[in-house]
């Protein structure tokens, strides 16, 4: 195949152009509504549960990770749910361009744009919640309602920063959770290329198939042919087998198979979807 | 430059498609050729959108080849889309002005001309400033129309154009067409509503449930049969096909004589369609 027929930066640049024009409110109104989702979230939080540990690092984290689960999978599923319905099929699938361009159209809104301005939004509502929070629950509030324990202050966990102690990924298990989030919500998107109706619903299933799945095969087939024993904590770093006299023998796997599972996980699994997405595209009838 | 030799622009060899086991066409022989207003016609059913589909590269074939414009329309491959405007008969317009989907959508068409289209929408009287999802159907279908014939693509696919337009609008509709077409375009017309095509197709294609059963130049279908009101019963023993009507009898007959005469698509349709043996050993033999 020619290059310019797979990709050409004049023909990119208008996909991305006319897409950006045709759902332009679209997208307005659904970032609106995340805005609006996480400001209720901060309101709830300081009116209902009020206390002083309310934006505590942790609480901000949780919300940030739910509402970046929730807003990134409905918005793969909701955004493109267009593609699924026959006339739109036909405007997408003869449009003048490369189905890596339209590709690439889906992910610079559905992933990049998704991304940078869901972290916006998270970051404004939540400064401001802090800092309404810390006028709250200020140590005049402490001492007026008596609490004796010393008054702690919490800082805006900033999804932007560098700074590994302001950072809201500082802790690696959060740093994970963001890897786990890109080919989660791209399952979504190749969801809603692969399902003519209800996209969202049978993505659901299908990826809680195969979760169902591995779960199976790891309880039911591997741990039963191995010695009696438990897995590491840190999946795929060891397997511990106890032995009659209480003692523990560690069967340690190679460091590389950790480190090759992680970086797949990481930073390959969004792409092979990405890649699955390109195929539909190019594999899709009407 | 199909127009300057004898290639067809779209080229079908025991073309094959349907969907999942339910074959819609069969072992489809056709050829289209620029320079040619193509009035495809069928019954409802007979695969007319499958094959419009299946040019546009919107349905893959299942069995035989499918070259259009020396592509295979499988692979939609931009260059290929750029010279293939298709309109279909379901469609879904953009929530913008006129103004704006012509200046996100004519980007991507090279043989675009925006004095075309501002032409065809003044004919049709639609104002530019007018919102697309505001417009009804039949005013959306006549945007979508002059788009397409502005576009100045080579092949232009057309399915059920004249479906919900009102008495003046399909005949705004067969004049801009025909004022729009050039030798360098092929156009392809798919309708069931055969009245709608007069005056404006040159060459008609019939397909049914077995195939192809009818493709011919109305130039040598006028040359082949005549068209006449009789009331003499003697005419209706050597018809082809006859139908009464408030007075007399509409037929089809051998043109025995050789002159032109006008012809009448809905009675060579229903010819067509009640004998094609008959039409295809005239045509044929």
């Amino acid at each position: 195949m020619i290059m310019s027929e797979l990709i050409n930066f004049k023909r990119l640049t208008a996909v991305l152009g006319k897409n950006w024009f045709e759902y332009r409110k679209t997208y307005f109104l659904f970032f609106l509504s995340v805005a609006i989702f996480l400001a209720g979230w901060f309101i709830f939080v300081l009116v209902v549960i009020g206390n002083r540990f309310s934006m505590s690092p942790m609480d901000q984290s949780s919300l940030y990770f739910i509402g970046l689960y929730i807003s990134g999978c409905l918005s793969g599923s909701f955004l493109y749910q267009d593609y699924t319905t026959k006339p739109r099929t036909q405007n997408f699938l003869t449009l003048p361009a490369s189905a890596f361009e339209k590709l690439s159209s889906i992910l610079f809104y559905g992933v990049l744009i998704f991304f940078i301005v869901y972290n916006l939004i998270y970051f404004v509502t939540d400064w401001a919640a802090v800092k309404i929070a810390g006028k709250i629950f200020s140590p005049a509030w402490q001492q007026s309602r008596g609490i004796a324990e010393p008054y702690m202050r919490f800082e805006v966990a900033n999804p932007m920063s560098l700074n590994a102690e302001r950072s809201i990924f500082y802790a690696g298990d959060n740093l994970d959770l963001l890897a786990a989030f890109f080919p989660i919500q791209s399952c979504f998107i190749l969801g809603a290329l692969y399902f003519s109706k209800n996209s969202i619903v049978k993505t659901i299933i299908f990826v809680f198939a195969l979760l169902f799945a591995f779960l199976t095969l790891e309880t039911r087939i591997l741990l039963p042919s191995m010695p009696m024993g438990t897995m590491e904590a840190k999946v795929f770093s060891a397997y511990i087998i106890p032995d009659a006299d209480g003692n523990e023998m560690i069967v340690a796997h190679p460091a590389w198979i950790r480190d090759a599972v992680a970086f797949a996980a990481r930073f390959l699994f969004a792409p092979a979807i990405w890649v699955a997405c390109y195929f539909r595209i190019k594999e899709k009838q009407i | 430059m199909y127009y300057l030799t004898n290639t067809p622009m779209v080229q079908i060899v025991h073309l094959s498609c349907g969907y999942g086991k339910k074959q819609v066409l069969k072992d489809l022989n056709l050829g289209f050729r620029a320079g040619n207003i193509y009035g495809l016609l069928g019954k409802n059913g007979t695969g007319k959108t499958t094959l419009l589909n299946t040019i546009a590269g919107l349905r893959f074939p299942q069995e035989g080849s499918l070259e259009v414009m020396k592509y295979s329309p499988g692979k939609r491959q931009p260059s290929f889309l750029e010279d293939l405007f298709f309109i279909p008969e379901e469609f879904q317009l953009p929530p913008v002005t006129i103004e704006q989907y012509q200046k996100y959508h004519s980007v991507f068409y090279p043989k675009f001309n925006p004095y075309e289209f501002d032409e065809y929408l003044k004919l049709f009287e639609i104002s530019k400033r007018e919102k697309l999802h505001e417009l009804s159907y039949g005013q959306r279908k006549k945007v979508l129309i002059s788009f397409g014939l502005a576009a100045n693509t080579s092949l232009l696919l057309l399915d059920e154009p004249t479906n919900g337009l009102d008495i003046v609008g399909k005949s705004q509709v067969r004049k801009i067409i025909a004022g729009g077409f050039t030798d360098q375009k092929c156009i392809i017309v798919s309708s069931h509503q055969v009245k709608d095509l007069e005056n404006l197709i040159d060459h008609i294609v019939i397909i049914d449930e077995s195939g192809v059963i009818l493709n011919q130049p109305l130039s040598f279908i006028a040359e082949k049969l005549s068209f006449k009101i009789s009331f003499d019963q003697r005419d209706l023993e050597w018809s082809i096909y006859h139908e009464p009507i408030l007075r007399g009898h509409a037929i089809v007959a051998l043109n025995a004589d050789g002159m032109e005469n006008k012809i009448d698509l809905e009675l060579l349709y229903k010819a067509t369609v009640r004998q094609p043996k008959l039409m295809h050993s005239i045509f044929n033999d």
